[in-house]
């Protein structure tokens, strides 16, 4: 039970996405694919760095921050790859594809590969443990644990998209205060979840979902949309 | 009588999980059974709770999913607690042919059966003071307050895992067993079975004559329990067992000291250790089998003879079992009484009744000396024993039971976990002398009596009054380093110098017979303690002494590291095992002849403890899921069928009439663009042309200027490719072509009209 709940919290909206988005076009499914690799690969340097440097190894903020770098780091990388491959894709889409032709959809795809990849390495573990037949806190811990670990998975995931878009439009256009405002956010909303370790799960999960919704918001924005055009969506009914 | 053998443990293959609930009292236990809420439960009970009612009880109330039998050392042990059957083996034995049980007065009162019922859940023991003690504080903490309101809560619970493949019966589970699949044999249960220990007082010869009597000296070798592991088993067998061993031993050198071993002797004595006999008595019945079919001790090779020739059971002379030996009865100054247990149908020969009551006589001749006496019980109920096996074969046999019991055992821990030394009154005194009154000194006096009359029986010649046997306190000593070896733990001298092995197994032994084609380890070391206690060393090197009758071994009992010697022995083994398995084609498996019991095939056990999330809790995680999951969806499908207006984007799509000129101006294309109409495109949510007058219609190939949102300056242009009353006239529904174009901007969707 407790898993169910915990992978459709932290994976239903994901998997709407994919199944809405990305799932008909197969060059999205390969550009989400290879955002996710480029995740692994940052994960991989992180992890490395934590290896080797014994001393800080008990340290997570040290981890933390390097890794969140690095992922912004490579987050950067693969906006330089899929600019380079941008030519090569029109070729090899169709006429009536569309993925090329707005910039935009490659940014969000690009950014929900990252945060599929991220949620799953953060949440996997965790939810083999909530399959049951135990819950937390026999010893310590809260029986809230597995659902702010799915909640914590599932504001990550749509951060990472918001923050691939309003990157990748902040790297088009110049936009260093957007750039700013994408690593700045990751590192706060990351530093929260710091917070975890003494059981404030609400100190770490509200900031989490404020810089959500208000990422969120910039990315809209960044992608277009006004709040006319929003309100304008839901009239036409 | 068919044979039940339904295996006691049964579990699901995710193993059993329960809510912790102690049970102490008989409230507790109403408690269980009434107002329980959070079931499945996991029973928790001591000792003293453990009965027949309160199982039955918990079995039938469906709330339990198993049950932890805490059994604290330290604790005060209950009066009585054995989980066999009031009658032991009640289906086997002589049971064919008459009772032997009488039903109101059974050889085990106080034994409750649990053993034999199929409880469908398993029942696991623990007795380590840790786990017990962590138990008892995850139930006071999470658990035992507000019980009523157990559902709303974390609840701690247990998981046991004792998963076992077998399924129904033996004799479906042997069939399934020997189908073979595709691939290969899948084994669901083993039969039951091991080893027999066997060895004579003189070695038999090849040529011997086929008449020879033998006076059969026998104790089982097993015990059960209701635990795997846990067969401490000291009344039964192992009293017996070492009383055997050291008659063997002071017989061997009386008849050493008499120099005649290698003699020829019209008598000889077996000694039998027979295996399996809690499980409906494989091994007598099994050693019966081999005798009528010409195979004891070992099935006859081609070439006969080079064999002794095989025992049939009229070569029996004398059958004397010894059974549990204990110095729990009355004891009337300072001589303690042991009963000799006839058959009563077969002690009615005359020929049998004289062996025996000779026999018996001279029991009590060489007993008095020690304070033993020896009464005969002739009565029409018979204990449970080995000799029943030979006493259905054939009827004139004329055999005994040596217990310390009359009517019914005085063990009142029979077959159960603690039957122990604690049981036995035996506490180990390493080296010093024990007391008169201690077990230790019964057993060597037993033995001594015993193996005096033995010698008398087989070698009558003269009249030995003055045995030269050493005094009995040296064996007394002997005894106690055998139940030392047996009860407290089986890395002890005389097993370390019968295996010849600097350490052992640092636990008490456990006597549960095993599955056939598996020797239990102390089937072995009883057999090679024999061997050695015998101890007929001979000159050899340890090169050469690796033929049947050879064994090297450590020469010293104390455990000091000695070269080894070579040991000459008649001691051998042979298969305990139901003919009824693979000997006998066809078997009916509904008649009760023989032993049919199997172990399942079974994973390790484990037991973990940890909180159950409770009912509310995870109900709320799972709808809380399921809510975002439905939601999400619904959210994405509503924002991606209107990414287009959504995120303006794309060119608006006009379709407020088809009539031309639909989109006459730029500013009526804005109107609508606030009102969300669509039938056109325009891009980025505002239209806005440089090149076309506010009044004048869009026509097909008009270029629009459309400033991008972000950066209002910059204006990309858009040729108007297709409207909607152009795929109108075609008067065929056409895909328009798209709008979008190579500035990368807006991705239109198709109209189709």
């Amino acid at each position: 039970m407790e898993f169910f709940g915990c992978t459709f919290l932290a994976f239903g909206p994901p998997l709407a996405m994919f199944a809405f988005t990305i799932a008909k076009d197969p060059i999205r499914i390969i550009i989400l694919i290879a955002s996710a690799f480029f995740w692994l690969l940052s994960f991989l340097i992180s992890s490395l760095l934590w290896f080797i440097v014994v001393p800080l190894r008990s340290k997570l903020a040290f981890g933390l921050v390097f890794s969140v770098l690095l992922q912004e780091l490579f987050r950067f990388l693969i906006y330089k790859l899929l600019r380079k491959a941008e030519s090569g894709l029109k070729k090899v889409t169709d006429n009536s594809e569309q993925i090329t032709s707005n910039k935009h959809i490659l940014a969000y795809v690009a950014g929900l590969g990252f945060g599929i990849i991220s949620g799953a390495f953060s949440l996997v573990n965790v939810l083999a443990d909530a399959v049951g037949p135990a819950t937390m806190g026999l010893k310590d811990g809260s029986d809230l644990f597995f659902l702010t670990s799915a909640a914590t998975a599932l504001c990550f995931i749509l951060l990472h998209t918001f923050w691939s878009v309003i990157f990748f439009s902040g790297m088009d256009n110049r936009n260093y205060l957007h750039i700013a405002w994408v690593i700045g956010t990751h590192m706060m909303a990351s530093c929260f979840t710091l917070l975890n370790q003494d059981e404030q799960y609400l100190a770490s999960l509200l900031p989490g979902y404020c810089i959500m919704v208000a990422t969120g918001c910039m990315a809209y924005h960044v992608a277009g949309g006004t709040f006319h055009s929003f309100v304008a969506s839901l009239k036409c009914c | 009588m068919a044979i039940i053998d339904q295996h006691l443990l049964h579990s699901h293959r995710s193993g059993n999980v329960g809510v912790i609930h102690c049970i102490e009292t008989e409230t507790d236990l109403d408690w269980l059974l009434d107002n329980a809420t959070a079931e499945p439960y996991m029973a928790v009970i001591q000792p003293h709770m453990f009965t027949r009612e309160v199982m039955l009880a918990l079995k039938a109330s469906g709330k339990v999913n198993g049950v932890v039998l805490i059994n604290n050392r330290s604790a005060e042990r209950p009066q009585y607690f054995s989980h066999e059957d009031t009658c032991p083996n009640r289906y086997s034995g002589l049971s064919n042919v008459e009772q032997t049980c009488n039903i109101s007065k059974p050889w085990n009162p106080h034994g409750t059966g649990l053993m034999l019922i199929d409880w469908g859940f398993p029942i696991f023991h623990i007795e380590h003071e840790d786990t017990i003690s962590k138990l008892y504080e995850c139930y006071q903490k999470y658990n035992a307050h507000n019980k009523d309101e157990q559902l709303d809560r974390s609840l701690c619970a247990l998981e046991m895992n004792s998963f076992m493949s077998a399924a129904v019966d033996s004799e479906t589970c042997i069939r399934r067993s020997s189908t073979p699949t595709i691939l290969n044999r899948i084994r669901y249960c083993d039969p039951l079975g091991g080893s027999n220990i066997w060895s004579t007082l003189y070695p038999r010869f090849k040529a011997e004559e086929t008449n020879r009597t033998v006076v059969v000296v026998a104790a089982r070798l097993d015990g059960t329990s209701m635990f795997d592991g846990l067969v401490p088993g000291a009344m039964s067998p192992v009293s017996g067992i070492v009383t055997l061993l050291m008659t063997a031993k002071i017989l061997a050198s009386i008849a050493q000291n008499a120099s005649d071993v290698d003699v020829h002797h019209d008598n000889n004595v077996l000694f039998l250790l027979l295996n399996g006999e809690a499980y409906d008595y494989i091994g007598s019945s099994r050693v019966v089998w081999d005798m009528k079919n010409g195979m004891f001790p070992m099935k006859p090779s081609s070439s006969a003879t080079q064999e002794p020739p095989p025992l049939y059971l009229h070569n029996i002379a004398l059958f004397v079992e010894l059974g549990q030996i204990s110095t729990l009865g009355e004891k009337r100054a300072n001589e303690t009484t042991l009963y000799f247990h006839q058959h009563y149908p077969t002690s009615n020969n005359i020929l049998n009744r004289y062996r025996m009551e000779k026999f018996v006589e001279n029991m009590n001749r060489y007993g008095e000396l020690v304070g033993l006496k020896f009464s005969v019980i002739n009565d029409k109920s018979f204990p449970p024993a080995s000799l029943q096996s030979f006493l259905a074969a054939s009827s004139d046999i004329s055999g005994m039971v040596l217990a310390d019991h009359e009517s019914q055992y005085l063990n009142t821990y029979y077959h159960s976990i603690m039957d122990d030394g604690q049981a036995l009154n035996y506490s180990y005194q390493n080296g010093s002398k024990p007391s008169t009154d201690s077990i230790q000194k019964l057993v060597a006096n037993l033995a001594r009596t015993l193996a005096q009359t033995l010698y008398f029986y087989v070698d009558s010649t003269g009249l030995r009054d003055e045995l030269d046997v050493p005094e009995p306190d040296t064996y007394a000593e002997l005894v106690d380093e055998l139940f030392h070896c047996y009860l407290d733990s089986m890395d002890c001298p005389v097993f370390r110098a019968a295996t010849n092995k600097t350490n052992l197994q640092n636990k008490p032994a456990s006597l549960y017979v095993g599955v056939n084609g598996w020797n239990s380890p102390i089937t072995t070391l009883t057999g090679l303690t024999l061997a050695l206690l015998v101890n007929q060393t001979v000159n050899r090197t340890e090169k050469n002494c690796h033929s049947d009758e050879y064994i090297w071994m450590s020469n010293s009992l104390d455990g000091s590291n000695s070269s080894g010697v070579c040991i000459k022995t008649t001691m051998n083994f042979s298969k305990a095992m139901s003919p009824a398995f693979y000997d006998i084609p066809d078997y009916d498996w509904s008649s009760g002849k023989y032993s049919t019991w199997t172990e399942s095939i079974w994973r390790e056990f484990t037991v973990r403890m940890f909180l159950k999330p409770s009912r509310s809790h995870e109900t709320l995680t799972f709808s809380l899921g399921v809510v975002v999951l439905s939601l999400s969806f619904l959210i994405v499908y509503f924002a991606n069928s209107r990414s287009d207006i959504l995120f303006g984007s794309t060119l608006f799509k006009l379709e407020k009439n088809s009539k031309q000129p639909v989109y006459t101006s730029v500013k009526y294309w804005v109107r609508l663009l606030e009102e969300a109409g669509g039938g056109s495109y325009v891009r980025d949510g505002v239209a806005v042309s440089a090149g076309l007058h506010s009044d004048k219609a869009v026509q097909l190939g008009d270029t629009v200027f459309l400033p991008s949102h972000s950066q209002p300056q910059v204006y990309s242009t858009v040729s108007v490719e297709c409207v909607k009353v152009q795929c109108q006239q075609q008067k065929r529904n056409i895909l328009c072509p798209s709008l979008g174009s190579s500035d990368g901007l807006g991705a239109p969707k198709y109209s189709e009209s």
